[in-house]
């Protein structure tokens, strides 16, 4: 038998992006709890099926209180000890005009005020496509193929202090211009990065390194020497010369399959997005008909 | 728990079954989408997204909805022969008022 916690901030409109505005947990998942000074703090193991995610709700109640709104999340978790069932804790949700507020009695006379919801999530992600929040977005200039759906993939570990997140990005479809410096992406056009610093979720990043899963192909003129850039502006498309931003890695030569380069000095800011950019003159324009790239980011919290 | 997308459950990701008590979470996505994620064993997880009406402004979000069935199916094991129809949209068959989900996505190892 298993109870099923559900709490719900003020608004229950979108999630699955790092700060889910509603959630349904089983209480075994619990962790612990942490006071504040007029806030309880709630762990959940497993987010979103991560051996290593975390959820956190954050009650807000009155100054003072926070033993007791332990003691109620306990009740909770230990309530229908014979059946298991599904237990609202904290409902906030009064946009939900029928239903309102509605507060687990437990919670009667703490004066608890606000449900805030977030989530670290591990192993994989997936991406934000158009989004310029997490550190998981791509643009609509980077999904690998123009007939598919062929999406940047993104993992995430975190051992310790270190955070390792991989992106994987599939060329096919995309376009690698015969101009060094220029940003590779969909002809179609739409914003070119795939990734986004977010010390936050990142750490402070160390070390970059990019390395050829599968070699890129064309039907003609294959462009093989690929740079990475970084650069404060995510709107950045394919053509677009972006030789005077951040070069991250400059490969200096044609991809080797299974080679892996590594940045040397630069690793972009905070709120950098990164850009695959061709790092050569061929002999015009190459449609990449395959083609996949791992780029690791290393960071430290 | 039995799930099922409507396209005849004999190719991979048309149904899902998984055992009540690796469910991990519930969230809602958007307005008319909400995920339900599965523990694994290893960094890999299991999703379905359920699409379903907008309520959100009159009753609420579905992710409640939603999150109150399941909670019900994990805990409905010996009474059902250790299998419960969640959303079967090859045979229109919901477990309790969940008839307003209209489609479902799986994705394996997300």
């Amino acid at each position: 038998m298993e109870n099923y916690l559900y709490f719900a901030e003020a608004d229950v409109e979108t999630g699955d992006d790092g700060s889910s505005e509603a959630l349904c947990v089983p209480a075994s998942s619990f962790i612990g709890a942490d006071p504040g000074a007029t806030t309880t703090t709630l762990r959940f193991k497993n987010a979103m099926g991560d051996n290593a995610g975390v959820h956190t709700v954050v009650l807000t109640h009155t100054a003072a209180k926070n033993k007791e709104v332990m003691r109620g999340v306990m009740a909770c978790i230990n309530a229908h000890p014979n059946k298991g069932g599904f237990i609202v804790v904290a409902n906030a949700n009064a946009a939900a005009l029928t239903t309102g507020t509605e507060y687990n009695a437990v919670f009667n006379g703490l004066g608890l005020s606000t449900v805030a919801i977030t989530e670290v999530e591990t192993g994989g992600i997936t991406g934000a496509s158009g989004g310029t929040t997490l550190s998981t977005s791509y643009g609509a200039g980077m999904i690998g193929a123009t007939t598919g759906a062929t999406l940047p993939a993104y993992t995430r570990s975190k051992v310790g202090n270190e955070i390792i997140t991989s992106v994987v990005v599939d060329l096919t479809g995309m376009t690698n211009k015969n101009d060094d410096g220029d940003v590779i992406g969909l002809a179609a056009g739409g914003a070119a990065y795939f990734f986004k610093y977010v010390a936050a979720e990142t750490g402070t990043i160390y070390k970059i390194e990019m390395s050829c899963l599968e070699l890129p192909t064309a039907s003609s003129n294959v462009g093989l020497d690929i740079d990475l850039f970084s650069n404060s502006n995510a709107a950045r498309a394919f053509d677009f010369d972006i030789s005077g931003a951040t070069q991250v890695i400059a490969a200096g030569a044609d991809m080797v399959l299974g080679d892996t380069l590594q940045n040397i000095a630069d690793h972009g800011v905070p709120n950098d997005v990164y850009y695959l950019v061709t790092g050569g003159t061929h002999t015009g324009d190459s449609i990449h008909t395959g083609g996949r790239i791992l780029i690791k980011f290393y960071g430290q919290i | 728990m039995y799930f099922a997308d409507g396209n005849g459950a004999n190719l991979t990701t048309e149904a899902y079954v998984a055992e009540a008590g690796m469910i991990a979470s519930i969230v809602p996505v958007t307005t008319t989408t909400t995920a339900v994620y599965f523990n694994k064993t290893d960094e890999s997880k299991d999703k379905i997204v359920f699409t379903h009406d907008n309520t959100t402004n009159a009753t609420g979000h579905r992710v409640i909805d939603i999150a109150k069935a399941l909670a019900e199916c994990s805990n409905a094991g010996p009474h059902v022969n250790g299998m419960t129809d969640v959303v079967d949209l090859d045979n229109s068959i919901f477990y309790g008022n969940l008839s307003f989900i209209t489609g479902l996505a799986v994705t394996l190892d997300v």
